[in-house]
């Protein structure tokens, strides 16, 4: 994973990180800074402009766009989330045992994954969703599994790099189990590499999960997520408000930038050094 | 005769069709010290790893006290090893209380949190670190520093032979000095023998009793250090001993600079 990265200055990073950290409070308190029932229609109150009483306007059903803009966040931050932990989880592991045993293993596991990589992660998840169904699940578990090759070749050149070191031989010198050196010595030490990787997959996992509901094979209306709230406020662009479309869209633009400018802070501090 | 603690007899190794030990016999007899040189790429390092586990050999024996298989914490706790680039072979994670603690914790599961903590002070001493350098992670030590702690992880177990693998190569000159005495003083100290690895013939004196000469993955040549290093007889080694700047030798160069 080629990281799109900007060159992050490094007083940029606290910002970033602030940012990250204010969009996932956002999710989790979104009851409490909600002003309004993102679901409650009011359609005398349909395109209100920017105002006291809602404060980013309202889309087409008059629902209040502040509001659906906080509860999105929760969606459009689980399902990033679910699929940088499970993919990291399952690439990380896959990764480790490849580098460990090496052989056969390691070659059934690498042809895998070459296979699996094959195919461009979007468009897995786009078909998957569009075989089994629409919905939260089943694009995330889509993307997962597309996204475990990518981390795990990633890790698994680490793991191989890690291995080889004289203090894992030392390790075995001493008679400690594989699994003790994989769980208390190679993944530790891996541990700030796979930080870096899942950051910077998150940005990409939102991005393709906001693609996956714009295309309409996500999330279903009326549920609020940033992907959806970018596709149902096309019409509305034709119409002359594009507020939906836009404030999903910065919200979106704003989270990937941000996770990606501090996967990058990540990576320039444990960039590769393994002194 | 006694059991030696370590007999290796007719060693090969081979990596695809290259040998890299061939037909290798030697033993290390209890509390002995025994180095190993040759130039590089003669299998010395092959043969530490195949006395120590980490490679298998392709045939011949290796006699642990006798035994050709032990369990692997029994082997632990009999052959241990320092390797060459102490950079490298401590986890850049782990404190050097940590590190000690943990191969104590793992050989003797009894031991309780003080007795650990107390025999993590006599390693420290043992290998000349300062207890409160206990806390450091390896980043924070020098080099020197850091083979101590390779040294007294290896001793950690109470091993009865203790493999050093080039250990002191990637090491100043000063600093090789000071862990050559350390070496000499851990193992009057605790009784360990050693299988002392070397390409660098100056070294060896100070340490070691017996000597084998390898070269291209054979033995050419073996006996007392005195004996081999003041008359070699085999061509291969006298050419060794002639490369190696004697006492009271100026480099060149820094006469030149005067
Ligand atoms: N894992 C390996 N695969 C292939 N060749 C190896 C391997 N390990 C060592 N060799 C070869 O075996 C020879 C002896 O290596 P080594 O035992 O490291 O020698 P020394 O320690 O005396 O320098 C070298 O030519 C080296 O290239
Ligand atoms: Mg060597």
């Amino acid at each position: 994973m080629k990281p799109i990265m900007l060159r992050t200055p490094p007083r940029a990073a606290p910002v970033a990180a602030a940012v990250c950290g204010l969009v996932a409070l956002m999710a989790l308190l979104a009851p409490w800074i909600a002003p309004h029932d993102p679901f409650a229609v009011d359609p005398l109150n349909a395109y209100a402009p920017f105002s006291g009483t809602h404060p980013l306007g309202t889309d087409d059903l008059g629902r209040d766009l502040l509001s659906r803009l906080v509860y999105g966040a929760r969606t459009s931050l689980a399902g990033p989330l679910v699929v940088v932990i499970a993919a990291g989880t399952l690439g990380t592991g896959l990764a480790v045992s490849a580098a460990w045993f090496g052989g056969w293993f390691d070659n059934l596991v690498s042809r895998a994954l070459d296979v699996l990589f094959a195919f461009p992660g979007l468009v897995l998840a786009i078909t998957v969703a569009a075989l089994f169904g629409t919905g939260f699940v089943t694009p995330v578990v889509a993307l997962s599994l597309a996204f475990v090759p990518v981390i795990a070749r990633v890790m698994r050149a680490a793991a191989m790099r890690e291995r080889n070191l004289p203090y894992i031989e030392a390790l075995r010198v001493q008679g400690f189990s594989s699994l003790h050196i994989c769980l208390r010595h190679l993944l530790p030490n891996l541990a700030p590499l796979l930080m870096v990787q899942a950051a910077i997959g998150f940005g990409y996992a939102m991005i393709d999960l906001a693609s996956i509901s714009f295309l309409g094979l996500g999330l279903q209306p009326p549920a609020a997520d940033w992907g959806l709230m970018i596709a149902n406020g096309q019409p509305s662009i034709l119409a002359g408000f594009p507020q939906q479309s836009l404030i999903a869209a910065v919200a979106v633009v704003i989270t990937v930038v941000a996770f990606t400018a501090v996967a990058e802070r990540l990576a320039v501090r444990f960039g590769g050094d393994v002194r | 005769m006694n059991t030696p603690l370590l007999e290796v007899r007719d060693l090969r190794k081979q990596f695809k069709d290259f040998v890299a030990v061939d037909g290798v016999s030697f033993t290390v007899p209890a509390g002995g010290s025994l180095a190993v040189v040759g130039e590089s790429g003669s299998g010395k390092t092959t043969c530490a790893r195949i006395v120590t586990g980490l490679e298998k050999a392709t045939s011949g024996t290796v006699l642990l006290d006798g035994a050709a298989t032990l369990d692997r914490r029994r082997r632990a706790s009999f052959v241990q090893m320092v390797f060459q680039d102490p950079y490298l072979s401590l986890d850049r994670r782990q404190t050097v209380s940590d590190c000690l603690g943990e191969v104590l914790a793992h050989h003797d599961r009894e031991m309780d949190r003080r007795s650990r903590a107390a025999r993590i002070d006599e390693l420290l001493d043992l290998v000349g670190l300062d207890r409160k350098l206990g806390e450091s992670l390896p980043r924070h030590l020098s080099g020197g520093q850091r083979q101590r702690v390779a040294i007294a992880r290896a001793l950690a177990p109470n091993p009865k032979l203790l493999v050093l693998d080039e250990a002191v190569a990637a090491l100043d000159v000063s600093i090789q000095a000071q862990i050559l005495n350390l070496l000499v003083d851990a193992r009057a100290a605790t009784g360990v023998a050693y299988l002392f690895i070397t390409h660098d013939l100056s070294v060896v004196r100070h340490v070691c009793e017996d000597v084998v000469v390898m070269c291209r993955g054979k033995v050419v040549e073996s006996g007392l250090v005195a004996e081999v290093l003041e008359a070699p007889a085999a061509a291969y080694t006298q050419r060794l001993v002639a490369s190696v700047p004697r006492p009271g030798w100026v480099p060149s160069r820094a006469v030149s600079r005067g």
